[in-house]
């Protein structure tokens, strides 16, 4: 009578055990985006019902960029939208990942905002500025202070959430601000006769944005992640047409919750990658122009400043293998 | 007594009569009220400009849209950039060397014209983007087959407009290649407040439109983006997280801090860590949180009752131990059982301080609830809070703060006039707001329509009345605080709520 009992329960335990196996196999992809231009445009495949139409079954979560890439590491999500830099740094103190679709290069929209009467970098020896520390601001400023021959202890950092620095931007508690768009503009225009000094348009190719996702989420489910890297090249092809432009705007800026005259502009400094531009890319190659190469200088950076302790391994952060096949190459 | 000081607006340790205590009770409220009328409608604020008809330039690093309000300064600079860029224009074209537009270029330049034609009627609601529409507007301005009604055109506009017309004409159906003129942007006068001093007027009317706003229509996805829940839902929501959370507390809190009270093998057990684990900021555990319970409203709630229960177990410990200890010796001379004594005597008997505790604890887990919505997926009014107060929307702001300030102080009033009625033998230290709101405006009636005598009268029957809930109360006998190694907060809220 108790063997049978027993027998029963573990039936029905492993019977629960399988169906939940098949549950996370059926669970949607989940995906971690922010406000960054270059991301909020998945939005237009969402919109439109792409990921449907291709058979994958994603899940877009929007969320605040530093909190998206904390429910990453924290295993909340599969996948993750972030700047190359980020990811080493997300990987060498939360969770690896690797990239599979590169969506632009910031081009202007990160910026260093500074007070009226401050002209240049130089001009900021001995003052203050707000960013947020160890990502990819900090990165920018740093990249900037050296094209400028300066020192690091030349501007006294105050680590502050990039999405508020707008705010402390305009309460003149600060000399400078290091953000991107919309946070960037927004800080412009409420501060009158504030400048950008120092932009990612000086330095193309130091900060590239990615989908960078779960090594093990790429091994198991790969054929879907295959899918969504699809949809992002329907994505890029729709957005080229300046026919179909005031219907990405409207989706874009809907997103954020700002009009889309506000947002156009935000686009002409994010460059989306066509799919064949994102090839030239994704070659190994030293220099801004390889994500290869932008990692490593960025890795550098990370290094000598003390962001994490060893030298990362760039290679294992990189796979355009997903990106090449979805061109069929 | 309570009248005969009432004469005077200062009396040391005197009670004010109702009439005086109302009337600053009132003033309490009306005089920030006032404050906050006097900054924002105050001579000293100078003239800013909303943008009206707006306009695009290289010349400019930012992108100013109808309704933003601008600097004189800025204003002019803006101003000055789109002048230059209209004379940069027609000096190419008199040196017969046109400069070249793209088509979206173009209509882009167009669109400028979208609000004052939608406000004078010429474009419906939802047109911004139909070009067609928009270039029949402008080619009928410059025939003057329009006339302004409510937002006149500058005749410089108008001038502009003829100027562009021509162009448009030339290509016919096309969209002509060469640059068009910029409108010169126009705007309205307005107070230059700062965007966080939101005058009061404002907020109550962005209050009303929030709570009477009916749901947007869903997307085709199905998505719940940032604009698509109304205020009351979000309210809803931050309701569910809080009572959610604070329920969980007490549940856990409850029987840890009657055992703890009532046993010292518990509270030698528990209290140490408790009070220790009290002082770790439960914030600091949020991507814990996130990691154990998911994204959604798991981590929210966790986070008000990680935020909660450490100092629950603790107070609720502390009042159960200061039950009155010959109840307990009655009970054993009775022969009752240790179950017994702990179900018929202490439950019972600390049930009112116990109400009153969680009653507190209920506006401390309030605090929690903004750093716990912001957890994972934003929700409720947090979300509002912080998306429109990045975006410097205060006007959206505020009434959320609100909301929540409001609903705490309600929801704490409401608990303390109930229980007054759960607890009737219980002497009240503290009245409550509501039940002295009632009070007030029951005596005011009674002065309105009865003799000046009727008042005392009733003052007198209400202190028989209290004197008799004195005689009833357990605890009249209740010895002097020891002292103990509980922390100095615990033993404050303690000591404040339960005077003699």
């Amino acid at each position: 009578m108790l063997k049978r009992y027993l027998l029963k329960v573990g039936l029905t335990m492993s019977l629960a055990l399988a169906c939940s196996a098949f549950h996370a196999m059926g669970a949607p992809l989940k995906i971690g985006y922010s406000d960054w231009p270059g991301w909020v445009a998945w939005e237009i495949g969402i919109k439109k019902g792409w990921f449907k139409e291709a058979g994958v079954e994603v899940e877009f979560v929007w969320m605040d960029y530093v909190k998206s890439m904390e429910a990453y590491a924290a295993g909340q999500l599969d996948g993750v939208t972030m700047t190359n830099g980020d990811a080493l740094v997300t990987g060498a103190t939360g969770k690896p990942s690797v990239a599979i679709v590169i969506n632009d290069f910031s081009n202007g929209n990160d910026m260093i905002v500074a007070k009226p009467g401050i002209e240049s970098l130089k001009d900021m020896k001995g003052k203050t500025i707000a960013l947020e520390e160890g990502f990819v601001e900090h990165l920018l400023l740093l990249k900037g202070l050296e094209l400028n021959g300066m020192a690091e202890g030349d501007i006294t950092i105050k680590n502050t959430p990039t999405n508020s620095t707008p705010q402390v931007f305009a309460s003149g508690e600060v000399d400078a601000i290091g953000a991107w768009q919309p946070n960037s503009g927004q800080a412009l225009k409420l501060v009158a006769g504030s400048k950008a000094i120092f932009t990612s348009k000086d330095v193309p190719g130091l900060i590239y944005d990615a989908l960078y996702v779960d090594r093990d989420s790429l091994k198991s489910r790969r054929e879907e992640w295959l899918k969504v890297a699809k949809v992002w090249n329907k994505i890029v092809e729709y957005m080229a047409d300046d026919d179909n432009l005031d219907d990405a705007l409207e989706i874009l800026a809907g997103r954020v919750g700002v009009t889309p005259a506000e947002y156009e502009p935000l686009l002409a400094g994010t460059k989306l990658l066509s799919a064949e531009e994102a090839l030239k890319v994704w070659e190994k190659a030293d220099g801004l122009g390889s994500i290869y190469g932008s990692s490593k200088v960025v890795d550098d950076f990370n290094v000598k400043f003390g962001v994490y302790a060893k030298p990362a391994d760039i290679a294992a952060y990189i796979d355009p293998s997903i990106a090449k096949e979805a061109l069929g190459k | 007594m309570a009248t005969s000081s009432g004469r005077h607006w200062f009396g040391v340790r005197k009670d004010l009569d109702q009439q005086r205590s109302s009337l600053l009770m009132a003033l309490s409220f009306l005089l920030p009220l006032l404050i906050w009328c006097i900054a924002s409608y105050g001579p000293w604020w100078e003239v800013a400009h909303q943008v009206q008809i707006s306009a695009e330039s290289p010349r400019l690093q930012s992108i100013y849209i109808v309704g933003n309000r601008l600097e004189p300064g800025t204003w002019e600079e803006f101003q000055n950039a789109i002048k230059l860029d209209n004379e940069e224009i027609l000096k190419a074209k008199e040196s017969r060397t046109p400069l070249e537009s793209s088509t979206r270029q173009n209509k882009k330049v167009l669109r400028q014209i979208y609000q004052p034609a939608m406000i004078n009627g010429w474009l419906a609601r939802g047109q911004e983007t139909d070009d067609e529409a928009i270039r029949q507007v402008w080619l009928k301005l410059a025939a003057g087959e329009l006339t302004a009604g409510r937002q006149e055109i500058s005749s410089e506009n108008l001038e502009i407009v003829k100027e562009n017309a021509k162009l448009l004409q030339a290509s016919g159906a096309e969209w002509p290649t060469q640059s068009l003129l910029k409108l010169l942007p126009e705007a309205s006068e307005e107070v230059a407040r700062p965007v966080y001093l939101v005058p009061p007027d404002v907020v109550a009317t962005s209050f009303w439109k929030g709570i009477t706003a009916t749901k947007p229509e869903a997307t085709e996805s199905g998505d719940e983006g940032a604009m698509k829940k109304t205020l009351l839902e979000r309210y809803a929501e931050s309701w569910r997280t809080i009572v959610l959370g604070f329920l969980l507390a007490i549940v856990i809190a409850v029987p840890l801090g009657l055992l703890a009270g009532t046993y010292d093998f518990f509270s030698k057990l528990f209290e140490p860590f408790v009070n220790f684990f009290s002082y770790m900021p439960a914030p600091a555990f949020g991507v814990v949180l996130m990691a154990i319970f998911g994204l959604d409203s798991g981590p929210k709630i966790m986070l008000v009752c990680l935020g909660t229960l450490p100092g629950a177990v603790l107070m609720l410990a502390k009042t159960t131990r200061r039950l009155d200890g010959a109840l307990l010796e009655a009970a054993q001379t009775l022969g009752a059982n240790q179950r017994q004594m702990l179900a018929n005597v202490v439950v019972p008997g600390v049930l009112p301080n116990l109400y009153n505790d969680l009653r507190l604890l209920f506006g401390t887990a309030w605090t929690w609830l903004v750093i716990a919505e912001l957890l994972g997926f934003k929700s409720g009014l947090a979300e509002v809070i912080d998306t429109h107060g990045r975006r410097f929307q205060f006007e959206i702001v505020y009434p959320a703060i609100l909301m929540i300030g409001l609903s705490g102080f309600i929801m704490d009033q409401l608990l303390g006039f109930l229980g007054r009625f759960f607890f009737p033998w219980v002497d009240q230290p503290a009245q409550g707001f509501l039940a002295s709101i009632s009070s007030k405006i029951a005596g005011g009636l009674r002065r309105l329509t009865a003799t000046k005598e009727a008042a005392p009268t009733a003052t007198a029957a209400i202190e028989a009345e209290e004197a008799a809930k004195a005689a009833l109360t357990l605890q009249s006998t209740e010895p002097p605080e020891e002292p103990e190694e509980e922390s100095e907060a615990t033993l404050g809220a303690v000591a404040k709520k339960s005077e003699p």
